[in-house]
């Protein structure tokens, strides 16, 4: 008769395994979890001459900025909430399409040339990227002086505040759509070909094979994916954004990294940025997990399923 | 009421940084009035709040460090107690030395800084360096930051305990606490005649020693800065080509200066600095006070909340709407370049800045200096001015008064003066190496290896000077510019207090009046908005820094 594995007798078992993952555990501790601690100052009015353990403790003080209707917040709020999901709405499917263009591609040569062209954006800092469109088209960029130069039609794109969300997320589609498709590649290359081929004998085109093959075997990445999109839901990018508030103005660029970095960082706020740090992490979490319980309801696996899910 | 009447003159006794608004201890302090030329540290200040002086010392008794002017040049321009440099038109050669021996005895010394430009190779692959070792007895440890950064590296190493022994201060909060906590307290070593034991140090204007005192103690020396922070230079070639008047005299005839110099198919604009125009031009035309002014009555009122500002305001709106100003000034854009090219025309430049214009000697580039004038045309403009000090350096806690000393002779050795053999070798480096001596300008020209020198002139340095050779013409301009712009100058008379809201609010509270300001020079809001910022500004903090500022300056102005 089997007796149930003990506790003791699976970590024997595994022991080796176990001292394999150490190093890795010891890092995420020392450079995760511990500095996780550091968090306490949200409480605190830190300081940083007296140190985390001299500084004063502040109840939830810290935290009243959150609630007290703020203006400035309410608008950084309101802001990264708007981009973000403007940027879900039209910078997650982008990717996806490329993917499935690219995997459409016959010939390998000019698949891996447009992969590489496509990848590029990728690996410039945002300080470039940033330039780049400034440069191009700026207001005394290449476009506008040229068209002034020749009486033509002027584009003030730089420093409209009406146009910044556009502005933002077409920079992150140029810089990382490219990139995106890996997963997605990867995920399609995976796809069994006799699937396309019975979709093929039965009679069924090319649409077809995308919508009854590749998009069910990409879906789980897809939803995937989507559901640690919306952890980062509070976090829209702050180089990119802090290095074009001059020109937008911070009523339509302030959002909440930029605004912990102006008001705390600059200021010396440090417990107020470690509060309001600390509830974006909060929400993020919150909307990982919610997400998860709704992916669970369709019947899709989300990024984990507990023991009990997965028996 | 905002506006009139506030005092402009600039060193009289008692600006101190205390820590009334702290609730902190007993603070009593008195600086001496202003900077006594004559050696006795006693001033004959040439205010024109005259009563001021004479009341001398009060209170906690601390006496700044006594001037003295350490005689080793003769200047061919003078300079003057209230902060105008002294000009030169040659180097002495050979330059003598005016330094003892080191004024180190071995042993390391750390240091860190915020460097601008590019950071020089470290010491072992930098001669200069190693010969700056040599010269000051020590192994001398620099870190050099970037200055974008350094407030957060700073603000790291104290919080991590690991400060160097010199300490370039800015970009901390508190800086009463962490000065007390952290620093040598300087008082007993450099306080009124004590700073002769160090002479460079003791040829330091007494203007610069007020921001070196918290809590009625000396915590630091001042690195030397211009007083008049920022001058206005044109592109004098440019302006006659287009037959522009370039020193307007009110502001219709500035408005008309901007309108004739701005070609936007030829890509050249007046400025590409809105708010600077705004700041350091319309301000200072329509004569609202330089950030916080303080009237006779001890009262206090921030330069945005005056009528006069807000003229300033409307004023720039209609030059931005004029199209008078680059269309990416707020942008991030390199004015430098864009002075240098001609894409803009007016140019502000901190200090001596101008010299590194004037070395790369552009084909066709004549600079001319421009005084804002008075907006009715009443003559000039009163200037905003500055503490004439770069940051400070403070000394970390030491194991003995030895090694503050040895630290102190050690930045004694930096500060030495223009027209030392020291002061060549820290500015210019070794010749034929660093430098070339030019026998028709009489002065040393940089080679390419200058770029081995490291900035310990942000630790400690020789008061400014105005040394342009080739450009003495130039160097004349700009002396007699500071000379007539320094005894009417503005100050911000919140400069040497202390406000705690104001240590911990300032960003939070001013940033969203800088960004409307922006924004209603763009005409994206009105004025309406402005008015009602200030409302804003004023109930959620504004109102609170007034009032500690005010307690602070009773205390030590009354």
């Amino acid at each position: 008769m089997l007796r149930p594995i003990s506790r003791w007798d699976r970590f024997k078992r595994d022991r080796f395994l176990l001292l394999l993952g150490l190093p890795g555990i010891i890092l995420v501790l020392l450079f995760q979890y511990v500095p996780l601690l550091g968090n306490v100052i949200a409480f605190k009015d830190y300081q940083p001459y007296l140190g985390i353990m001299e500084s004063p403790w502040v109840g939830l003080e810290n935290f009243a900025i959150l609630f007290n209707g703020d203006p400035a917040f309410v608008n950084a709020l309101s802001n990264t909430l708007i981009i973000s999901f403007v940027q879900i709405a039209f910078v997650f499917p982008i990717p996806i399409a490329l993917a499935l263009l690219m995997n459409s591609l016959l010939s390998e040569r000019i698949k891996r040339t447009v992969q590489s062209i496509l990848y590029l954006p990728h690996f410039m800092s945002w300080v470039i990227v940033v330039a780049l469109f400034q440069h191009m088209l700026g207001n005394a960029g290449l476009y506008n002086t040229w068209a002034r130069q020749h009486d033509f039609f002027q584009m003030n794109i730089i420093g409209d505040p009406d146009l910044f969300i556009a502005l933002i997320t077409s920079q992150v589609i140029w810089k990382d759509a490219g990139w995106g498709t890996i997963i997605f590649l990867a995920a399609i290359s995976r796809v069994d070909l006799e699937l396309f081929e019975s979709v093929a004998v039965d009679g069924g085109g090319r649409m077809r094979q995308l919508w009854h093959v590749t998009l069910p075997a990409i879906r789980p990445v897809i939803i995937l994916l989507l559901i640690l999109k919306l952890g980062d839901v509070l976090t829209v990018g702050f180089e990119q954004i802090f290095l074009q508030q001059g020109p937008a103005g911070l009523q339509a660029s302030e959002v909440l990294d930029t605004y912990v970095y102006n008001r705390g960082i600059v200021g010396g706020n440090w417990g107020t940025s470690a509060a309001v740090g600390l509830v974006k992490g909060l929400v993020g979490t919150i909307l990982v997990l919610g997400a998860n319980k709704v992916a669970h309801l369709f019947g899709e696996r989300g990024i984990y399923s507990s023991a009990k899910d997965s028996r | 009421m905002p506006g009139t009447g506030f005092r402009s003159q600039f060193s009289r006794r008692g600006f101190v940084r205390g820590a009334a608004a702290l609730g902190a201890s007993a603070v009593g302090v008195s600086a001496f009035a202003g900077c006594g030329s004559d050696g006795t540290g006693e001033s004959s200040s040439s205010d024109d709040g005259g009563s001021d002086v004479g009341s001398g010392v009060r209170g906690g008794e601390l006496e700044l460090p006594t001037y003295q002017r350490a005689e080793v040049v003769v200047p061919d321009l003078p300079g003057s107690a209230e902060g105008v440099p002294e000009g030169y038109f040659s180097y002495p050669r050979p330059a003598e030395p005016a330094a003892g021996g080191p004024p180190g005895s071995g042993g390391v010394v750390t240091a860190m800084l915020g460097a601008v430009g590019p950071v020089p190779p470290n010491v072992g692959q930098n001669p200069w360096w190693q010969g700056l070792n040599e010269r000051l007895g020590v192994d001398l440890q620099v870190n050099m930051t970037p200055v974008a950064d350094y407030g957060a590296r700073l603000n790291t190493v104290i919080a991590g305990g690991d400060l160097p022994d010199l300490v370039q201060i800015f970009g901390v909060a508190r800086l009463p606490d962490v000065m007390e906590a952290e620093f040598e307290d300087l008082t007993e070593y450099l306080a009124g005649d004590g700073v002769l034991d160090y002479p460079f140090l003791a040829n330091l204007p007494t203007v610069g020693w007020q921001a070196t005192v918290f809590n009625s103690k000396i915590y630091a020396v001042p690195p030397q800065n211009t007083v008049k922070t920022v001058s206005w230079l044109t592109r004098l070639d440019l302006i006659d080509e287009l037959g522009a008047n370039p020193q307007p005299g009110d502001a219709d005839e500035f408005f008309d200066f901007c309108l004739d110099v701005t070609d936007a198919a030829a890509n050249r604009y007046a400025s590409a600095a809105p708010a600077e125009v705004l700041n350091r031009v319309a301000r200072a035309m329509f004569d609202a006070p330089w950030q916080w002014g303080v009237d006779d009555d001890g009262a206090f009122v921030h330069m945005y909340e005056t009528e006069e500002y807000r003229a300033a305001l409307e004023y720039t709106a209609r030059l931005w709407d004029a199209g008078v100003f680059h269309p990416d000034s707020f942008g991030s854009v390199n004015l430098l370049e864009f002075f240098k090219g001609g894409t803009t025309v007016l140019h502000n430049q901190g200090g001596n800045g101008y010299r590194a214009i004037l070395d790369e000697n552009i084909p066709g580039l004549r600079m001319g200096i421009f005084t804002p004038p008075m907006a009715d045309g009443g003559g000039p403009a009163r200037a905003e001015l500055g503490t004439g000090t770069y940051r400070i350096t403070a000394i970390r806690k030491q194991d003995s008064q030895e090694r503050v000393r040895e630290l102190l002779e050690l930045l004694n050795y930096l500060a030495a003066p223009f027209g030392s053999e020291e002061y060549l070798y820290l500015q210019y480096g070794d010749e034929n190496v660093h430098y070339t001596w030019d026998e028709d300008l009489q002065a040393p020209v940089r080679t390419e290896q200058d770029g081995e020198l490291i900035p310990v002139r942000f630790l400690a340095g020789a008061p400014q000077v105005f040394f342009d050779p080739g450009h003495a013409e130039f160097s004349k301009a700009m002396h007699e510019h500071h000379s007539e712009a320094i005894p009417g100058g503005v100050q911000d008379d919140s400069a040497r207090l202390y406000s705690e809201t104001n240590d911990r609010q300032a960003s939070s509270l001013f940033q969203p009046l800088n960004g409307l300001r922006n924004d209603i020079v763009q005409g994206r809001n009105t004025l309406d908005d402005w008015d009602k910022a200030i409302e804003d500004w004023r109930a959620s903090g504004g109102d609170q820094i007034r009032e500690e500022f005010e307690i602070a300056h009773a205390e030590f102005d009354v």
